[in-house]
């Protein structure tokens, strides 16, 4: 007797392979229970016909019916798909959803074996499918790895593996590596012109999966926090794909937001700029949620390169809240008033926490501290500069550059820096992430490894590993800096320079008269010349090319794989004809 | 084939449906992670929409410079801040 619902079933995946319905395919290949009873019944025939130790048998039962049709470009497709057919029955046979771990492996398998059959010349037939397991796969992943206490085994198991020199990974970063695989096929294909676009303009073949592959990928990576697994999806895409913009704007929309978050963790804060950007302005006007994410990033973005969001963009939805957060940090770059700024961005502040979590924290900390010295050198200025004279002596004029003392600096940044201490000084740390410093007191990078041999610390219960008063050879001789560490005048002379040299302020440093002057002010105002617009600055000199980004078609590098017509090559040392 | 096929087209749906059903079950049972769950970006509900359906209007890169500030500096020597600076100024000059 045969199994008749398993025989109908198959007879319809026969049909909807010959006439290459992917849709279809992936609306029959129902995996997620609850199963429909139709369902039921084929499960219930498996398990009655063919047991677990019946594989050979389920496999000439899948043969009979899925037919011959060309061999791939790769080869082997009638059996990768005969042997996905064989491991979707074995799935829903065997699956368990009451251990998800046990899920989680079973369905990394099935993935697999689609992605196997997406070589073969049905593979566009079965990229719908293989894009709904992976979804599937990737929310279940991210899923166990937010219910510690399921995963608690494997991290051990983990770290077993670990002891033995193996790179450790994680069931996040198993799952992408399984669909970065499905990403390398989609971009590989190479039916169609080189291009990889058809007539209709669209990504031909395979290719019409890049972006949705590789947006699950770098959303597992991003969430496990692999930026450099991220980085090869980026560069790979770079290489091969062709351009965004043929895609659809969901996913445009979530690629750019993905790149942009690689960039700016990659401290590319223009680029990063650029590709959240674009991807604000084609985002959904209601998708309230993907925008605000988007904003958020491309917000630290600008500031950090002297952009302020304007209160027109604040008071937009996705924006809500937003400005209470960012705006302080902006008002006290604008004045250089360094102790507010050193508040807003300490980790005691109310919103330390909110700007941790979206790792924005560090970024924001240190970059904008540069324009807050900008902001401090030109409020100095403006306070008690010189704005420069004319003098005649005979029928000479001279005129005096308009100069800045950097005493008076110093005596502004001494007194702002004190504030900032002042507050913090009594404040018990809520949490250990300052390694028991205050985190406005500005200590040597290095200074946990630096202590005089006589106020070694007490060895603690954690570190009792580290030798009691340990102290790196390279730096026996250092001493100690002198907490807190206030300004004095080398400080002040190095920031101006850097300032300078970052073209943040135009002139020159008087180190015998420790007074900044301003140079080429000609007509114009000594403060707009002196100190010109952050964004100005940064604007100038930044290339709009966004790697990872393919803007337009390009014509394709030379490179592995690439075939190279030689027909109308002349032999070496033949002469030209 | 027809009479199965059709069996399973409502089937199917009805899969679809419960997925988000289920779904919703798994975000209600963390409200620990609720934190973390913003940080996700989360899937668009259509997969293509056309440019007029986001805001800007395509083709005006510099239709979106209204959105940022990049003439912020503060020039007002009055307000506070700038007072207690140029006292400081006045004091420590007095000293010397």
């Amino acid at each position: 007797m045969s199994p008749p619902t398993l025989d109908q079933f198959l007879g319809e995946i026969a049909g909807i392979i010959k006439e290459k319905q992917g849709l279809r395919l992936q609306e029959y290949l129902i995996y997620e229970p609850p199963l429909p009873p139709l369902y039921n019944n084929i499960v219930s025939e498996i398990r009655q016909f063919y047991p677990p130790n019946s594989q050979k048998a389920l496999e000439n039962k899948c043969i009979s019916f899925i037919p011959e049709y060309d061999e791939g470009d790769e080869g082997g497709s009638r059996t990768a798909f005969v042997m996905f057919m064989v491991k979707y029955f074995s799935f829903l046979r065997d699956v368990n959803i009451d251990n998800l771990i046990e899920t989680h492996d079973l369905l990394k398998a099935l993935l697999n074996q689609s992605i196997l059959a997406l070589s073969s010349s049905i593979g566009v037939v079965v990229l719908p499918t293989v894009v709904s397991i992976s979804r599937t796969l990737a929310r279940l992943a991210i899923g166990l790895d937010k219910r510690p206490e399921l995963i608690e085994h494997l991290i051990r198991r983990e770290s077993v593996v670990e002891s033995e020199a193996t790179e450790r990974v994680t069931l996040v970063e198993s799952s992408a590596n399984v669909i970065r695989e499905a990403f390398k096929k989609c971009l590989s294909e190479r039916s169609g012109p080189p291009s990889g676009i058809d007539s209709n303009g669209k990504p031909e073949g395979r290719r019409i999966g890049i972006y949705l592959m590789a947006n699950l990928c770098l959303k597992l990576f991003l969430h496990c926090r692999k930026l450099r697994s991220a980085e090869q999806i980026f560069g790979n895409i770079y290489q091969q794909s062709p351009p965004l913009g043929l895609f659809p704007a969901a996913q445009r929309v979530t690629f750019l937001y993905y790149l942009g978050r690689y960039l700016f963790a990659n401290n590319h804060f223009y680029r990063a700029q650029l590709a959240l950007q674009a991807a604000y302005d084609q985002c959904h006007a209601q998708c309230i949620s993907q925008r605000r994410l988007i904003l958020v990033y491309l917000t630290a973005s600008n500031i950090i390169l002297g952009r302020f969001p304007s209160s027109r963009l604040l008071q937009r939805p996705e924006a809500a809240d937003l400005g209470e957060k960012f705006k302080p940090i902006c008002e006290a770059i604008a004045k250089g008033d360094l102790a507010s700024f050193r508040k807003y961005v300490d980790l005691d502040n109310q919103n330390a926490e909110w700007f941790l979590q979206k790792r924005i924290l560090l970024q924001l900390s240190n970059r904008c501290e540069v324009l807050v010295w900008r902001s401090l050198a030109r409020r100095t200025f403006t306070l008690s500069g010189s704005q420069g004279a004319v003098t005649s002596q005979g029928d000479v004029t001279r005129k005096a550059a308009p100069t800045l003392s950097l005493q008076d600096m110093l005596t502004l940044a001494t007194l702002l820096e004190k504030r900032a201490l002042d507050l913090t000084e009594d404040t018990p740390k809520p949490n250990g992430l300052t390694n028991g410093h205050t985190s406005t007191q500005r200590t040597h990078t290095n200074a946990i490894f630096v202590f005089p041999k006589a106020q070694a610390p007490q060895p603690q219960e954690a570190d009792a590993g580290v030798p009691y008063g340990y102290v790196d050879p390279d730096l026996a001789d250092a001493v100690d800096p002198e907490l807190p560490l206030l300004p004095n005048m080398e400080t002040i002379e190095s920031i101006i320079a850097s300032l300078i040299e970052q073209g943040l302020l135009h002139g020159f440093i008087s180190h015998a008269q420790h007074r900044f002057a301003i140079t080429g002010v000609k007509d114009a105002r000594p403060v707009q010349v002196g100190f010109p617009r952050v964004w100005d600055v940064i604007n100038a000199r930044a290339n709009t090319e966004v790697p990872g980004w393919v803007k337009e078609r390009k014509a394709p590098a030379f490179g592995p794989g690439m075939v190279v017509n030689l027909s109308g090559a002349r032999p070496a040392g033949a002469a030209p004809a | 084939m027809s009479a199965a096929a059709e069996g399973s087209g409502p089937t199917a749906k009805a899969t679809t449906a419960t997925d988000t059903s289920t779904l919703k079950d798994q975000q209600a049972q963390k409200p620990a992670a609720a934190l973390e769950e913003d940080d996700e970006f989360e899937d668009f509900p259509v997969d293509d929409w056309a440019p007029e359906d986001s805001e800007v209007p395509p083709g005006q890169e510099g239709g979106t410079t209204h959105l940022w500030e990049e003439s912020w500096d503060d020039d007002d020597t009055s307000e506070d801040f700038s007072k207690q600076l140029k006292e400081e100024l006045a004091k420590v000059k007095g000293q010397k």
